[in-house]
């Protein structure tokens, strides 16, 4: 007879292995999909995600159109008739052309710019690049902060001091001049790193450039948190016991700091597509023919009497994705702030 | 010779007659029809002859005074106040240094020049009259001598007579203060070249020679200049006292000898007009006197919202150009307030010739082939407002003559007489014949919307023949000197022109003569650097001619014109109209060659 160690207790019965008490991913995940708008927020972002992904099928497949060619002396069919895209305006002076409004159908279905070029298309493409350009300076601008707050909360005195000085400086430049005057030095020339060139076209330049600005923003309260867990028992511990102090950023230290990256990436994502959309408009973010929301709405400003769905489009689109993100970023501080949690638990 | 002018100011000229006055109607029956009946031959002479025929009808009507009292008579619907707006004001008020098109307007009815074009000229283009002198002066020793005699009993704003040495200070002040036309348009005059060298001690000794007693004025000039009597239209050679400081006045407007004076400027806020005590109109063709007692311009509002005020009466008059998307609404509800007139003001796209692909005639001739010009003509409102230009001459200006060689089915050889379509299959074709298919362009073009559309529209017409093009966008001021300079290597330059009076040795000598290229220099007006000698040689001989036979060197600049468009060195896209509003109020609107809409003659009902 083999001695079977799970009745070393000698009842003879059967004990289940306790349960595992869920990791705080997986509580915070659970505490995500409770909170009704925050899932509802996260249901619009996918949604207009995927559409944004799609907008080459839809140009091309559905409404047909080329989104970045201008088509002022075009037309279109529409019921079998044949329909300029700028149409004359009925006055006596035969004053100005106005781009075809609202079509209703699916090519020009939230009608032309200024351009003659579709309005929805447009709409989807520059989606794409708004989002992807926020999303990306999100990231990118987390993984900076990130490197600053830590290095200068965990290794302290002299590469604190210095890190903290430059994140007052930064911190003292109004966000959207500095990324203006960033903007207008690498847009007008590109970017030259040694032997990369980066031309004034390419998205890299607004992704890093919005990144840059926002990270003073991200960094101080990672620092802060950083702080906290360089007194906590168990850094010291392992600092006692002689762990590499790499171990103990990679090991003890970043995986505290996670809970923080991940609520600040919503709220950065929205401030990036405000940042990104604003630089657009002054035409020093995406560069033409390529869209952006921020690009729509500039086109759309000289139409806001006669056509204003050209800015008010691209503008409802900007609200509706800002507002989800931070209500998404609200739902995620809920589920992982664990100081908030005890708050409510008390 | 170089008329400078960037549209970022707004700058603008008009060439068609949209009101007169029952006067100046008189005038015109008696002297346009002539004109017009005898063709331009003898210009001079008629144009003198209409002048004197004006004169006669004032004199008639009790309205012509000789007197040296201080008040003008009273004028059919005279007096109150005119209330005009623009978005911000020019700058500077000294006449001499202005060169803003707002500050221009504004101040054509203030200050006067020795010449001036004629106010109820009609349309198209006149030669300049005599306005504070006596007559019309003629070319002597072949073009290096004018003689000028000051008219008698005209006193500026202060009261203080005018007389010759304020004519020759003037001469020496716009070397002195640095005017931004000093070099260009008066360094013909004797003792300029030192004057450009050391303004300050300025005396163009031997250049203008005065005599109190026979108010004689005579020009000496070391080499002919056949614009030379434009330059002394210009706004520039204003005359002013002679006790004016040599230095830009800024926001203080010396006194003039026009029917108003400045009495207040704040640069941020409004300009305030009253009459001039001491006017008396001596020659209406030339300086008529003024129908408002004030005349304020308030400036702050934005275009839109100018348009508003105009409409609900608040303004008479706005400045800036109604914008594209408020044109249906004036054009439907407020057509009888619209003031619509060509403008010697036209788009165009420099090809460098210097650089890949454009160093190629074939490769330049493609893309005036493929253009979209009726494209072009849709951004800036609709055929009401612009027309397609196909040639570097615009209409309206001398020496015009419609042709365009770049369309479908004409050639350079055998040009069309105006533009009909693209010819997209003919410009790929030259392309591929050029070996520069699939190389990279860039369009420079400044921020601005109008600019922004054609630059994209140019873009991709380079993409449908075969290049790959992209669009660099830079703000307007930047833009334009940015675009001049050779070491920045611009391939193609969107741009616009205006001339500062109507020339065509002005337009076409500036833009693309060997002279105007000026290597690593932001002040390098042919973008292009085109330089060919055999057209050299023309524009050279079209501008002796203008001394001596005027329809002949008309013809010899519109051979020029056809010449040069034949090297393509540009790419003429479109020529606009100015489109203003007026208030209810406002009647006898008045628009002149090279002052627009006449603010003086303005009347308030």
């Amino acid at each position: 007879m083999t001695a079977d160690c799970s009745s070393a207790s000698g009842t003879g019965v059967p004990v289940p292995a306790p349960a595992r008490p869920p990791g705080p991913w997986r509580k915070a995940g659970r505490t995500l999909l409770r909170n009704r708008s925050a899932m509802a927020a996260l249901g619009v972002l996918v949604c207009m995600t995927i559409a944004c992904l799609l907008a080459p099928l839809y140009a091309h497949d559905v409404a047909r159109v080329d989104p970045f060619t201008s088509n002022v002396a075009g037309s279109i069919m529409l019921d079998g008739h044949e329909v300029d895209i700028m149409q004359p305006n009925d006055n006596p002076l035969h004053l100005g052309l106005s781009p075809i409004g609202p079509t209703g159908h699916a090519a020009y279905l939230l009608g032309a710019d200024s351009q003659g070029r579709d309005v929805a298309a447009r709409l989807l493409y520059g989606g794409r690049n708004s989002l992807l350009i926020s999303a990306c300076a999100a990231v990118l601008c987390l993984l900076l902060a990130a490197t600053a707050g830590i290095a200068a909360g965990f290794f302290g005195g002299l590469m604190d001091t210095v890190l903290s000085r430059l994140m007052d400086i930064m911190w003292a430049v109004p966000v959207y001049l500095f990324a203006i005057s960033l903007s207008i030095v690498t847009v007008s020339q590109g970017l030259k790193l040694g032997p990369f060139v980066i031309e004034a076209d390419n998205l890299l330049i607004p992704i890093v450039i919005i990144a840059l600005v926002y990270v003073p923003y991200a960094a101080r309260p990672i620092r802060g948190r950083v702080l906290a867990l360089r007194q906590a028992e168990f850094v010291t511990a392992a600092r006692c016991l002689g762990v590499p102090r790499w171990r103990i950023v990679l090991f003890d230290i970043l995986p505290n700091v996670m809970t923080t990256l991940v609520v600040l990436g919503p709220l950065l994502m929205a401030l990036a597509l405000l940042a990104e959309s604003a630089l657009s408009f002054l035409s020093i973010g995406v560069q033409a023919p390529a869209a952006s929301w921020g690009t729509i709405i500039q086109d759309g400003e000289g139409l806001i009497y006669t056509r204003p769905m050209v800015a008010v489009a691209p503008g409802l689109a900007i609200v509706i994705v800002v507002l989800a993100l931070n209500i998404l970023g609200d739902g995620l501080r809920d589920a992982l702030d664990v100081r908030d949690a005890a708050r409510r638990s008390s | 010779m170089i008329q400078r002018r960037l549209i970022s100011d707004n700058a603008r000229a008009s060439v068609s007659l949209v009101g007169l006055s029952p006067l100046s109607a008189v005038i015109e029956a008696a002297c346009g029809s002539r004109l017009r009946a005898h063709g331009r031959r003898r210009w001079v002479n008629k144009t003198a002859l209409c002048a004197i025929t004006g004169i006669m009808l004032l004199a008639s009507n009790g309205e012509a005074v000789a007197s040296a009292a201080p008040a003008s008579a009273p004028l059919p619907h005279s007096g109150g106040t005119l209330r005009l707006t623009a978005q911000s004001s020019g700058g500077t008020l000294d006449p001499q240094v202005a060169y803003m098109s707002l500050t221009r307007q504004i101040e054509t009815p203030v200050y006067d020049t020795l010449l001036a074009y004629p106010k109820f000229s009609g349309p198209g283009a006149l030669p300049v009259i005599a306005n504070l002198v006596e007559q019309m002066p003629t070319p002597e020793e072949g073009g290096l001598t004018y003689r000028l005699t000051l008219r008698k009993g005209i006193r500026f704003s202060n009261g203080q007579p005018l007389g010759v040495e304020d004519v020759a200070a003037s001469f020496r002040r716009v070397f002195k203060v640095g005017s931004p036309t000093a070099g260009p348009y008066y360094s013909h005059i004797v003792g300029a070249d030192a004057c450009l060298k050391d303004p300050a001690h300025c005396t163009l000794a031997g250049g203008v020679e005065t005599d109190a007693t026979t108010r004689s004025v005579v020009f000496h000039l070391s080499t002919p200049d056949p614009d030379f009597l434009e330059h002394l239209a210009w706004g520039h050679a204003a005359i002013l006292p002679a006790s004016t400081p040599p230095h830009d006045m800024g926001n203080s407007a010396p006194p003039g000898t026009g029917p108003y004076r400045i009495t207040a400027y704040d640069p941020t806020q409004h300009l305030e007009m009253e009459r001039n005590p001491y006017f008396q109109e001596w020659a209406h063709e030339a300086q008529p006197a003024g129908y408002p007692d004030h005349i304020r311009l308030t400036f702050g509002l934005e275009p839109e919202s100018e348009v508003t005020a105009i409409e609900n009466n608040q303004y008479d008059w706005m400045y800036e150009d109604v914008p594209l998307d408020r044109l249906g609404e004036v054009g439907s509800r407020y057509a009888a307030q619209v003031q619509l007139y060509t403008l010697l003001l036209y788009y165009y796209a420099a090809l460098n010739t210097t650089l890949p692909p454009f160093n190629s005639l074939k490769a330049r001739q493609a893309l005036n082939y493929a253009v979209n010009r009726h494209a072009m003509v849709i951004y800036h409102g609709g055929p009401a407002v612009a027309v397609p230009l196909c040639q570097l001459l615009p209409e309206g200006a001398p020496a015009h003559q419609s042709s365009c060689a770049y369309t479908k089915g004409a050639s350079p050889e055998h040009p069309a007489a105006r533009w009909q379509a693209p010819d997209p299959e003919t410009a790929r074709r030259l392309v591929r014949e050029s070996g520069t298919a699939g190389q990279k362009v860039t369009i420079v073009a400044p921020l601005d919307g109008r600019y922004g559309s054609m630059a994209m529209e140019l873009r991709s017409t380079l993409a449908a023949i075969g290049y790959d093009a992209v669009v660099r966008s830079m703000t307007q001021t930047v833009q334009f000197p940015y675009v001049q300079n050779s070491d920045n290597h611009v391939q193609v330059a969107l741009t616009g022109w205006q001339a500062d009076y109507p020339s065509a040795g002005g337009i076409l000598h500036t833009l693309y003569s060997c002279e105007s290229i000026h290597p690593h220099s932001d002040n390098s007006l042919n973008m292009s650097a085109f330089c060919d000698p055999t057209i050299e040689d023309q524009m050279q001989h079209a501008a002796a001619l203008a001394l001596t036979d005027k329809p002949a060197s008309a013809q010899a600049w519109a051979a020029v014109d056809r010449a040069l468009m034949a090297q393509a060195p540009a790419v003429p896209l479109v020529q606009i109209k100015r489109v203003t509003l007026l208030s209810k109020r406002a009647r006898n609107v008045i628009v002149t060659l090279n002052d627009e809409i006449l603010l003086s003659q303005l009347q308030i009902q």
